[in-house]
Parts: C-alpha cells; structure tokens; sequence
C-alpha cells in the first residue's frame, strides 16, 4: 500500500525538483515531532497537546497526497480531544495515524533521495 | 507600496509545509516579494521592512503554548499600522473562528483548503484594485 502520492505536489511546483525537496524536506523534519506530541498527548491525556499536533499534521495531508481517509481519522481524533474525551478506540486511532505518517515519511523520504540523485 | 513597486507579502505560519508550499506559490508572481516568518514574533520584529499584505496563521500557538496566537499578533499589526491589511489563514472552516477575525479587523479569512492558494492571490488582486480606487477618490475629493 502506499501512502503518498506527490501528483498534486508536482502540479503546483510545476515539476521543480528543488521546491519539491524544500516541501518534502519539511515535511520530514516537522512530522517526527508532531507524531511524539501526538503520543505524549495521549499518553498523558493532555487533550490540547493531542488536538494541537494532530490539528498540524491535517493540511500536509493534502499536499502530501494522502488519503482523505488517514486525514478523517485525524478529524475523529480531534472531536475526541476537543471534547476531552479517553473515549474506547482512541489508542487506537493514535496508533493507526502515528503508522500512516510513519510510512509517509518513510516513502517521501525515499522520494527526496531519488530526486537528490537526478539532481546529482 | 514599496518603493521599487513589488508588492511585500509577509507569510506566518509555525506549519512548515504549508508556509513553504505557500511561498512557491507566490513566489512565481513577478510583483511579489515575499518573507517568510514562522512565528507571530518574528513577524512583528520584521514590521519594519513596511509590508503590503500580511498572510497570518490563526493557530499559532497550538503546539508551542508560549507562542503569540495569531489574533494577538493581528493586532499588534493593526497597533503598529491599521492599513496593513491582514488576511487570515486557517485549517478550521468555523463561523466563530472568521468572525473573530473581522472583529480583529482582518482583511479576510481563507481556509486552508486546496482552493485556498487561488483565493489568496484574489484577495491579494483586489486588496491593491481596493488600494487604487480608494486613492484615486481621495484625489478627487482634495480636488472638490
């Protein structure tokens, strides 16, 4: 299964390597953090720290191409925080969103280095 | 408007996908020069540098809880200068958010939405259409 698709990405940068590296290169360093704010939210049932990471993960879905289905379950996370709510299959969101963004940095992170080696 | 006659956007935003992508957008435009901030502070020790437009993310502070929110930040802009004319961007499509906006004196609110960069460069034509018209009556009224 893959998680990204770039089409809308090389659409807007009208196929320049360099600016599509720029956003995929920060993508990369904002989404690790993210997933761990995410967790530690949860963790600690520190609602808005939960709502905050996930509310900053959602417009990068989008642009990264992911399914409207991963950016849905982040939306159903966030009702979950914002009505401060430990509610059953919560874990299980968080568990499942944290593996989606694992992936997608795991293939775009594949991307950039292709991209790097055309430039090279 | 600046003097050499680009146009000086300043885009805010603590997400760094959306602010890069933001500024491949407008950059391509030959008028514009753009500067990117992450944070509503460094935003406001730049105001200096005399921007057009400002481009203001709402929600700021989600993940740094110290950090300025946006509304904050918009109004030490309409502090520092009112006629700076500010829209908002943010991933929330509510009625309360946009409204509390206007209150602010934001220019306009934008959803970051896929369909939001094409607005934005709307809002920003008739931003400087609005500029024009309001200088041109104001010769007209001196001259009444």
């Amino acid at each position: 299964m893959k998680y990204t698709d770039l089409g809308y990405l090389i659409q807007r940068t009208k196929n320049n390597s360099e600016m599509i590296m720029g956003v995929i290169s920060a993508y990369l360093e904002q989404t690790p953090p993210l997933i761990l704010a995410m967790k530690r939210g949860l963790q600690d049932k520190d609602w808005n720290t939960l709502h905050a990471a996930v509310h900053k993960m959602i417009p990068s879905f989008a642009i990264m191409g992911m399914s409207t289905d991963f950016e849905n379950m982040a939306k159903k996370i966030l009702e979950y925080a914002r009505n401060q709510q430990q509610a059953e299959g919560l874990s299980e969101l968080v568990a499942q969103l944290e593996n989606v963004c694992t992936q997608a940095c795991k293939e775009l992170e594949t991307e950039f280095n292709k991209f790097k080696e055309t430039q090279s | 408007m600046n003097q050499d006659k680009k146009i000086k956007i300043f885009l805010v935003d603590d997400d760094a996908v959306y602010l890069k992508l933001l500024e491949i957008e407008l950059i391509d435009h030959a008028d514009f020069a753009i500067e990117t901030y992450p944070t509503g502070e460094k935003c406001i020790a730049h105001l200096s540098h005399a921007p057009d437009v400002i481009i203001l993310d709402y929600h700021l502070d989600g993940i740094d809880k110290n950090a300025m929110n946006g509304i904050e930040a918009l109004d030490k802009i309409k502090a520092f200068n009112p006629d700076i004319p500010v829209v908002m961007l943010s991933s929330q499509d509510k009625i309360e958010v946009a409204i509390n906006c206007m209150h602010h004196r934001a220019f306009d609110y934008v959803v970051k939405s896929e369909t939001a960069f094409m607005r934005l460069q709307q809002i920003i034509s008739n931003i400087f259409k609005y500029k024009k018209m309001e200088k041109e009556l104001n010769w007209y009224m001196d001259r009444m």
